[in-house]
Order: C-alpha cells, then sequence, then structure tokens
C-alpha cells in the first residue's frame, strides 16, 4: 500500500557549519585579517526519522535548534555533513528536476512573489516553470483561493498586501504543481492570531484532502497542537523526542499538579507536613505532587481541609516543552 | 522554451511598473553626455583634432554610447548578489530553473524594455543634432552595428553575473561591484575612445573582451574598425569561453551555498 511506504527517510543526518569567530571593536577586526578562530557548529547532530506518506509532521523547538537547516537538507538548499536522506526514493541535494516537481518548500521568512507584481503572474510563472497544464492550473487556483478566501487579493501587487495575505498567496503559490511532500518553515512567524488560525485550518485541510506529506516546523505551540498528531522535538540538533504530543507529558513529566478551593479562609501559610506546595493562600493551593503520591495526597488534603473544588491536572504541554528547551547543551 | 518566455513577459510587466524611474535615470545619463558633449565642444572651438576623431564623431560617440547604455550594458548583478545574499537563491535550488539562463532571459527583456524608451530619447536627441553626427554611409555598416549590439550585450550579460556570483564568496558585493564595473566600463571606452589613449594601454584594452561593450560597436558604426567580421569572431570565442567559465563557477558557488547556507 502506497500509504505505508516511507515518503522521508532520514538516517544519521549530521550538518556541521564552519563559523569565523572574531574579537569585538576594530583590533579585533584587524586581528581577523590575518587569523581568525575557526569554530565547528553542529547545527544538527546524528538525527533519524522516518514519516510516512500523508503523515502531518511538527518540528518543535527554540530558535537555533537546527529545524530550518534540517528543512534546509531535506529540500535541497544544503547538503550534509554526513548521514543519508531519501525523500520519495530521492537524495535532496542531488536536485533531481523529478524530485524538484514533487514537493515544495515555504519559508515563512522568505518571499517567492514578485513585489510589485499581484499574485496572479507570479502563479502563472510557476505555471510554467513546473509546466503544469493551464486546465489542472486553474482547477487547482480555483480550489485554493476558495479555501483561503483570496478571490479579492490576486490582482493587488504584492507589496500592497497583508503579511498574513501574503503568506496565504505563498502557500498558494508552492502548492500549485501539487507537490507530495511539503515543507513548511515557520509559516504563522510573526502572524496575528487571526491569520495564524486560518493558515493553520488550511495546512490541515490540504493534508487532509490531498493526502500530502507535510513536515512543519514552528515555535507557536498552537501550530502543532492543533495540526500534528505527531511531533519530532529537536533541540541543540538532535531529535530529543519523537512521538505522539499527547505522551509528551508521560515521558517527561513525573508529576501532576493538583489545584484546591478552600471553602472557608484558611491559614494563609502552608502547613509544614506537605511538601511541593506551589501557591497557598487562605483561599486557594497548587501543589506539584509526584504522579504515585497523588493519591495519597489528595487522601490528605481532603481529610485535613474543608475543600469547595479539587481537581488533578496533567502540566500543560507547553511547560513540558519549555522544560525540555531549557535543558543545556550536553559539554563538547 | 515556454517557461523562459513567461519568465520574459512577467520582467517585462515588472519593468513597466519601473518605467517611471527607469526613464529619470535615463534623463541622468543624458545629463552626464551632455557635459561631455559641452566641453568637446569647447575643446574643438579651439581648432584641435583629436586623432582621427572629427567633432561629429566625438559627438556620435557620446550619442551611441548613451543608447549602449541602456540597450546593452547588465545591471542585474545588484539583484543577483543580493538575492545570493539574503538566500531567495535558494528558489533556483529548489525549483526546475536555472539560474543562469533565467537572469538571462530577466536582463535580456530589461535590456529590450529600456531599449524602446533609449531609440526615443535617442531619436529626439539624434534629430536635434543631425548636422553634428556622422551617419553610416551603407546598410551593412547598420547591419554590422546591430549584430556587434548582440554580442556586446552578451558579454556584458556574462561579466554583470560573474560579478553577482561573487556573493556566494563575499558578503557585500556593492561596493566591490562599483570598482569593478568602474574599471570594466572605462576598458570598455566609456570615458574616452581606446584609440584616444598611450600605445601601450591600447594594446592592453584590445587584447581584453570588454572593448566589445562599447567601443567596438561605435567604431563599426563610425566605419572605423577595419576588420569588423574579425572582431565579431573574437567577441564570440570569447562569449563562449566566458560561458563555460560561468558555468564551472556558478556549480563552486551553489556548492559552497549548499554548504554555509544563509
Amino acid at each position: 500500500m502506497r500509504s505505508c511506504m516511507p515518503a522521508i527517510d532520514v538516517k544519521n543526518l549530521t550538518k556541521t557549519f564552519k563559523i569565523h569567530q572574531k574579537e569585538t571593536g576594530l583590533k579585533g577586526s584587524l586581528k581577523a585579517l590575518f587569523w581568525r578562530e575557526t569554530i565547528f557548529k553542529e547545527a544538527v547532530k546524528s538525527a533519524s526519522f522516518s514519516i510516512l506518506e500523508g503523515e502531518l509532521v511538527g518540528f518543535l523547538g527554540p530558535n537555533g535548534a537546527g529545524k530550518t537547516t534540517l528543512l534546509k537538507m531535506l529540500s535541497g538548499i544544503l547538503y550534509p555533513t554526513s548521514g543519508q536522506v531519501s525523500v520519495l526514493g530521492y537524495t535532496p541535494w542531488d536536485r533531481n528536476r523529478d524530485y524538484q516537481r514533487q514537493f515544495a518548500i515555504v519559508m515563512g521568512q522568505k518571499n517567492q512573489l514578485w513585489w510589485d507584481l499581484p499574485p496572479s503572474e507570479s502563479f502563472l510563472l510557476n505555471r510554467d516553470i513546473y509546466g503544469i497544464n493551464p486546465n489542472v492550473f486553474q482547477r487547482t487556483i480555483d480550489e485554493m483561493v476558495d479555501l483561503l478566501d483570496l478571490k479579492e487579493l490576486l490582482n493587488i501587487p504584492v507589496r500592497q498586501l497583508s503579511l498574513g495575505q501574503r503568506m496565504k498567496c505563498e502557500l498558494v503559490a508552492s502548492l500549485l504543481h501539487q507537490p507530495r511532500v511539503l515543507f513548511l518553515d515557520e509559516p504563522t512567524i510573526g502572524l496575528d492570531v487571526i491569520s495564524q488560525e486560518k493558515i493553520r485550518s488550511f495546512i490541515q485541510e490540504y493534508n487532509r484532502l490531498k493526502k500530502t506529506t507535510v513536515l512543519l516546523t514552528s515555535h507557536y505551540m498552537q501550530d502543532v497542537e492543533q495540526l500534528c498528531k505527531r511531533v519530532l522535538v529537536i533541540n541543540h540538533g538532535g531529535i530529543v523526542y519523537d512521538g505522539a504530543l499527547s505522551a509528551l507529558s508521560e515521558r517527561y513529566v513525573d508529576h501532576k499538579v493538583i489545584k484546591i478551593r478552600f471553602s472557608s479562609a484558611q491559614d494563609a501559610n502552608p502547613p509544614s507536613t506537605l511538601e511541593s506546595v506551589v501557591e497557598w493562600d487562605a483561599s486557594h493551593a497548587v501543589l506539584k505532587v509526584q504522579k504515585k503520591e497523588v493519591a495519597r495526597i489528595t487522601h490528605q488534603l481532603l481529610g485535613q481541609y474543608a475543600i469547595d473544588d479539587l481537581s488533578v491536572e496533567e502540566v500543560e504541554i507547553e511547560e513540558v516543552i519549555r522544560r525540555i528547551f531549557e535543558e543545556q547543551p550536553p559539554q563538547t | 522554451m515556454q517557461k523562459y518566455w513567461t519568465v520574459f513577459q512577467v520582467n517585462w510587466q515588472n519593468a513597466l511598473q519601473y518605467r517611471g524611474p527607469t526613464f529619470v535615470s535615463i534623463l541622468g545619463n543624458l545629463l552626464h553626455i551632455s557635459v561631455l558633449l559641452y566641453l568637446w565642444n569647447a575643446i574643438y572651438s579651439g581648432g584641435q583634432q583629436l586623432g582621427n576623431y572629427k567633432l561629429s564623431d566625438l559627438i556620435t560617440y557620446y550619442v551611441l554610447q548613451l543608447m549602449i547604455n541602456s540597450m546593452v550594458l547588465s545591471y542585474i548583478s545588484w539583484d543577483l548578489g543580493n538575492q545570493i545574499n539574503d538566500g531567495t537563491f535558494s528558489n533556483f535550488l529548489v525549483k526546475p530553473l536555472n539560474p543562469l539562463y533565467y537572469w538571462f532571459v530577466i536582463n535580456l527583456s530589461g535590456k529590450l524594455f529600456e531599449g524602446l524608451m533609449i531609440l526615443v530619447v535617442g531619436g529626439i536627441l539624434s534629430s536635434l543634432l543631425i548636422n553634428h553626427i556622422s551617419i553610416p554611409s551603407n546598410g551593412t555598416t547598420l547591419l554590422y552595428f546591430m549584430l556587434s549590439l548582440i554580442l556586446g550585450g552578451i558579454l556584458a550579460f556574462e561579466f554583470d553575473f560573474a560579478v553577482g556570483i561573487l556573493a556566494f564568496w563575499l558578503v557585500k558585493i556593492h561596493s566591490f561591484k562599483y570598482m569593478l564595473q568602474y574599471g570594466m566600463f572605462f576598458l570598455a571606452g566609456a570615458l574616452l575612445p581606446l584609440d584616444l589613449f598611450p600605445e601601450g594601454f591600447q594594446k592592453l584594452a584590445n587584447m581584453l573582451p570588454f572593448r566589445f561593450l562599447i567601443y567596438f560597436p561605435i567604431q563599426v558604426f563610425l566605419e572605423k574598425e577595419a576588420q569588423p567580421i574579425e572582431g565579431f569572431l573574437i567577441a564570440t570565442v570569447w562569449i563562449v569561453v566566458i560561458y563555460i567559465l560561468l558555468q564551472f563557477g556558478l556549480r563552486r558557488g551553489i556548492k559552497h551555498y549548499e554548504a554555509v547556507g544563509t
């Protein structure tokens, strides 16, 4: 079955950048003319994963984690220091024309649309660059204009469009040749909440309709939370987690959060017998409790205090991610 | 190829958006040329003659140079360099599109557009100066002149593209680019006809391909070029050689680009 084939297969992918360092100031600049200290930065470290056709997978990681570098290698813009990649059976940095006709990359901070012309001109150009049949082209445009509500924008010069409108047009331009694999690098960066939401729903709907394999990077939690069942968390160049977003907290968090509202005023200071109090005042309290202790402590609280409301909650996913991100890189 | 024809058309649309600025830059060149014409007029009024140039030859030289600046000389390296520096160049690595052919077509459509505008300006100027300019004596000269413009245009593009792809290795090419361009245009005969320079310099300029951009076409027009056919052949050889070098440089540049990212 086609859907069981891995569309993307990455093995031990590593990319090391050479960076020249310079001391601050004029003296440093003069020195750098003759001697520069070279350091090596591993942007991606031995990353391995595989993605099935039709999957929508999110890359989650802070700035500089290596997300963009990874996408660039998958699309053939960068070649790796070591490791193998196969996308739809092609090695991306061979830049085979057949591969180029089957994938697209959209970078939130780069554009391919002609700045002074209406987006329709750029669409026409892409039609002929990819050799798209004019009828298919028209049908695709109509479909996407409908999905993204773009009708009035097609004939306005790109420079007069808002950032959100421009992003929508960038997406359309990249999807005209109906790629089987789509890489989205920060597609919602800098957009307002409403535009973010629209782009998100579009990506979701598009993936559902066309079964396109989508790989998306973002540092907005909501993007990944809404769109991706599976996430790859990348930090300091390495993939630190690969799996369902919902399972992330099970794996990384060993405690739950107990929230209490007291029915009558309490002593504003927490009792010394209770550990792991996060907040405590006369009317409410929050405790962080080891998972295996939850039952015992809940029991104890219910016995000791008059309680209106008590809830046991998972740690918020965002906090889990933040904790992973804050981990220091291993010293080399 | 259909895709490059579309590139041509889209860039034509884009050039239309910029017809105002293009016109202003033509006026700027016109002003520059007028000053030179005024200067030569003053020099010649003393009765001297430089080389074998009559005053009408020199006036023609600068009027043609004005037109060649718009129709032949290429200025794509600015945009190309910026695209390489800001990473937009990646589009050429992910799409079935050859950067060399793409920029050639962009340049061609821009030059044809600007050429149409300069023909109007040059036509008006020539009709004002009709009694002071040299006109070719026969049709063959005009045909040769056209051919030399085409060869010059291709060479000018190749040099400009070479300057643009320096951006693969240099972070900011603009100041460097101006230096190279001034040198190139000087050796092309933009300031003075090359045969008015000392002999040593003339020899050097004759060995280099830059003379085909400005000096050679004008010499053909003025019927001062003794061996136009030989010139065409030499220019063609240069075009082929530089094309091969460009392909090589482009490949090396992309390798570098792929390695360092942006």
